[in-house]
């Protein structure tokens, strides 16, 4: 029996836990904040890629003058005709039939807007609005013309803020990043999961790969990863059939958990499906709900989004709603694609609180990349694909992984926080 | 027994699926062991026995695309073996299972949590105040209505015992409780000596001494577990109160008879320190409804109870109290009311107070008419009458205090029967409050 490699380990998610539940807030304190932030963050970089020449300005400041050359800093708001909207419902719901929720409602004729503090102007030019999603905070060069436009030339994104060097140590060191366990569905993998969990432990004959790997991420959806079928009905029994299963896979998912904890670090996010809250960020699972793990120093329950440094490495990672919601509003073709977006804008979720519920936060915005991850992950995709981003300047280095659903894809991503190579792990059961 | 030894005198059931991580539980063996000793022992059985083997293949998968490659890990049936080794890369293969061929069909896979590691943490770790959870749950095995939640504890140190992971056991944060609870316990431990208990004292000695002190930690940590890291759910303090509650009431509505059974054998003489069951005593000498029961539980816990808890308790007793009132009862919940009043306040009822509980008790028809008196030991004993002896009632309460007088011989005044038990609970409550 080997000992597992340890790791230094800093949680930095406190800027997820919320300190108040105060929803009466209006959403704009935190475009305001998020503007105001970015903003500040986003003036050194642009002066130093446009130099002075080019002046920074509030749209206000514009008055409506013709062939003005500056720079606008400002929020997206990208104008969609086929954006859900509840007002657009309740005041057709009279009229037509409803209609089913859009997948995508990304379109051509989508209008892009900047906004700053006080007004707004229409972008058009060296601007995709398919790729652009509302919410993003970004800096455009460019010159106003007749017709109220102003005409992008170049736009400049934060792209995450600085990011520490990554010390070699010449050592494997491996994370493990899993996602969608599933536990409701998890009789349609119950081999796979055998073999993940014996993996884990060094017993499939893997026993130094399984020494190097020092912490198991878990990106959401342990519990239940599709939404809950609500079908109209009197019947109490249903729902509380559903609250037992629930309670049910609660109870199996807190063995699982006890017996890898033993094994290595497990740290568990809340995913949208979850038994958790449902706005960003979610709040870290009740140890209650785990009683059994919770007794361990080694499991925890930690918030989605999620931060944290192991050795000198900074991991960031959600359970993929931030991904999902974007492909939805974009023309984005991959969730790889969306993941590197976010972080090239610099914000973990930009829908948010667009389309993305989250917290009405009124002197913050904790979704801002203040300092550029290492390895950056969304939960509970499709399927497994990775990449290593480098930034524009190239001076650093992000390894994007897009972390599949292990009840989809009986996979989960392995990346080695030395180098950032990351690879895919399944386990399989070859149909008869 | 080693898996060979268990192989060859044919321990293992080969009609199911036998999986080889079920056998690394079992015997604690690396997998290569379990493949090793599986497949020699299936080579000798094979030409009489057929089975069918699933094995596991591991090897890298490149994947199209990205550079990167995939690591496998598949079960493969027999059959399928060498298409296996050959698409992959740096293929090996090894058992994972074994059955008879045209055996009985397996029932559904389940998943069952590993416990054997190969690699472990260097040091589990147990979580700061993660001991205080398993008391509540340990501690109250009887009284706790969720059933699973023992199990668990006890599956936790099961685990714990297989492995170097240290689950604090419930006792030693349980001390401090204990402690609590001490004097009440330690006085009734000296009734054990004599053959005359209290109904209380009865019950602690037919349950195991763990679950009655479960049955008081859980209404401890009801109110303690607020300020404290425990993990406990929300319901389970209040579920345990409630068991308390319920379990309670079956000894509550044999208390008297068995006083009285007792009482007519007049039995050896018994220590003298019986404050709980003096607590007790007052309920069943005025009623002996259902709602009497709850005042009893109420008159133990205020009796075992902080000041706070007694302040809950009040709450709790008007709630009761609103919820049995009714028009047919309401001298008795009046009564009750006065009853819980009188020791809230902790004040020795008077004479002219005494008297006036007699008044009531003559009041109330529905009540058969009690005896009570205190024995020599300090006992107060309650003896019921058939409702027909009517007419005697009010001569019960003086002969109670009568024969009482004569024979206690700690209170000095003869008359003061009652009244001198009363003075003393009010002294014991004191006593309580005090610590």
């Amino acid at each position: 029996m080997t000992n597992r490699l340890e790791t230094k380990y800093e949680n930095l998610s406190s800027v997820f836990r919320l300190k108040g539940h105060d929803y009466q807030k209006q959403f704009c304190h935190l475009y305001a904040h998020r503007l105001a932030e970015m903003t500040r963050l986003l003036t050194p970089l642009v002066q130093k890629k446009w130099g002075d020449k080019e002046p920074i300005k509030k749209l206000c400041e514009l008055r409506g003058e013709q062939d003005v050359h500056c720079i606008l800093i400002g929020t997206i708001f990208k104008y969609q005709a086929h954006k859900p909207s509840i007002l657009r419902d309740i005041s057709e719901e009279n009229q037509l039939a409803p209609q089913p929720p859009r997948q995508n409602y990304s379109e051509p004729e989508d209008k892009i807007v900047l906004e700053d503090e006080l007004q707004r102007v229409r972008l058009q030019g060296e601007v995709n609005g398919q790729l652009l999603a509302t919410g993003v905070v970004c800096a455009a060069l460019g010159g106003t013309d007749s017709e109220g436009f102003f005409n992008v030339e170049d736009i400049l994104f934060y792209e995450s803020g600085p990011q520490k060097p990554l010390a070699t140590t010449k050592r494997s060191r491996l994370l493990v990043l899993a996602s969608g366990l599933d536990q409701l569905q998890a009789h349609n993998f119950v081999e796979a999961l055998n073999l993940f969990q014996y993996w884990l432990a060094g017993s499939l004959g893997n026993g130094k790969e399984a020494g190097s790997m020092v912490r198991l991420i878990v990106a959401g959806n342990s519990v239940r990863a599709s939404a809950v079928a609500h079908v109209p009905t009197l019947q109490v029994a249903r729902t509380q059939a559903n609250a037992n299963d629930t309670v049910q896979a609660v109870t199996q998912l807190d063995q699982w958990f006890a017996a890898w904890a033993r094994s290595l670090p497990v740290d568990i996010m809340p995913g949208a499906y979850d038994p958790a809250n449902f706005m960003l960020p979610q709040q870290p699972f009740h140890k209650c709900m785990f009683p059994q793990a919770a007794q361990l120093a080694s499991f925890q329950a930690v918030t989605n989004p999620y931060n944290c440094r192991l050795d000198e490495a900074l991991i960031v990672g959600t359970s993929g709603q931030n991904v999902s919601d974007l492909l939805r509003s974009t023309s984005l073709d991959s969730p790889l694609e969306a993941l590197r977006c976010t972080l090239t804008w610099g914000h973990i979720a930009p829908t948010a609180p667009d389309t993305l519920a989250c917290y009405p936060y009124i002197d913050s915005d904790p979704f801002i990349l203040r300092e550029c991850p290492h390895i950056y992950f969304a939960g509970n995709c499709e399927s497994f694909a990775t990449e290593l981003h480098e930034d524009s300047t190239q001076a650093k280095r992000t390894r994007l992984v897009c972390v599949p659903s292990f009840s989809r894809t009986q996979s989960v991503a392995v990346v080695d926080l030395d180098t950032l190579d990351c690879r895919q792990v399944n386990f399989s059961v070859d149909a008869e | 027994m080693s898996l060979k030894k268990a192989l060859d005198d044919c321990m293992i059931d080969f009609d199911r699926c036998v999986l080889v991580t079920d056998l690394l539980e079992e015997y604690k063996l690396s997998y290569k062991e379990v493949n090793d000793v599986l497949e020699a022992y299936i080579k000798n059985q094979e030409p009489a026995t057929k089975f069918e083997k699933r094995f596991l293949v591991h090897g890298k998968k490149k994947t199209q695309g990205s550079g990167a490659g995939e690591d496998l890990y598949s079960v493969v049936l027999e059959s399928k073996l060498k298409d296996w080794l050959a698409k992959v890369q740096d293929a090996e293969s090894q058992l994972y299972s074994v059955k008879i061929a045209g055996g009985t069909k397996s029932p559904a896979a389940t998943f069952k949590p590993m416990q054997h590691l190969e690699v472990k943490l260097a040091k589990v770790e147990q979580r700061p105040g993660a001991g205080k959870l398993v008391p509540t749950a340990n501690g109250v095995p009887a009284t706790n209505g969720v059933k699973s939640e023992p199990s668990k504890s006890q599956g936790i140190k099961s685990e714990a015992s297989k492995s170097s992971v240290k689950v604090e056991p419930s006792k030693s944060s349980l001390k401090t409780e204990k402690d609590a609870d001490k004097p009440p316990v330690g006085k009734g431990k000296h009734s054990p000596e004599s053959k005359k208990t209290s109904p209380k004292e009865q019950a602690s000695k037919a349950k195991p001494a763990a679950a009655k002190k479960g049955s008081i930690n859980s209404f401890f940590t009801a109110a303690a577990s607020k300020p404290k890291d425990v993990k406990a759910t929300p319901s389970k303090p209040a579920a345990g109160t409630m068991d308390n509650f319920f379990k309670k009431q079956p000894p509550g509505a044999q208390k008297s008879p068995t006083e009285k059974e007792k009482e007519t054998k007049k039995a050896a003489p018994a220590p003298a320190k019986k404050e709980p069951s003096k607590k007790k005593s007052p309920s069943p000498t005025k009623k002996t409804s259902a709602a009497n029961t709850s005042v009893q539980l109420f008159d133990e816990e205020s009796a075992e109870s902080s000041d706070e808890e007694e302040k809950l308790d009040k709450l709790r007793r008007k709630v009761i109290g609103s919820d049995n009132e009714s028009d047919v009862e309401k001298p008795s919940t009046s009564k009750r009311r006065r009853i819980s009043d009188s020791e809230d306040e902790e004040q020795p009822p008077k004479k002219a107070t005494e008297q006036e509980v007699i008044a009531v008790d003559e009041e109330m028809d529905r009540e058969p008419a009690n005896e009570t008196y205190l024995d020599e030991d300090g006992f107060v004993i309650t003896q019921r009458k058939p409702v027909k002896a009517q007419p005697a009632k009010k001569k019960v309460s003086p002969k109670a205090t009568a024969p009482a007088s004569k024979k206690k011989s700690p209170p000095s005044a003869g008359k003061a029967g009652k009244d001198g038990s009363k003075t003393k609970q009010a002294g014991i409550m004191s006593f309580f409050s005090k610590k």
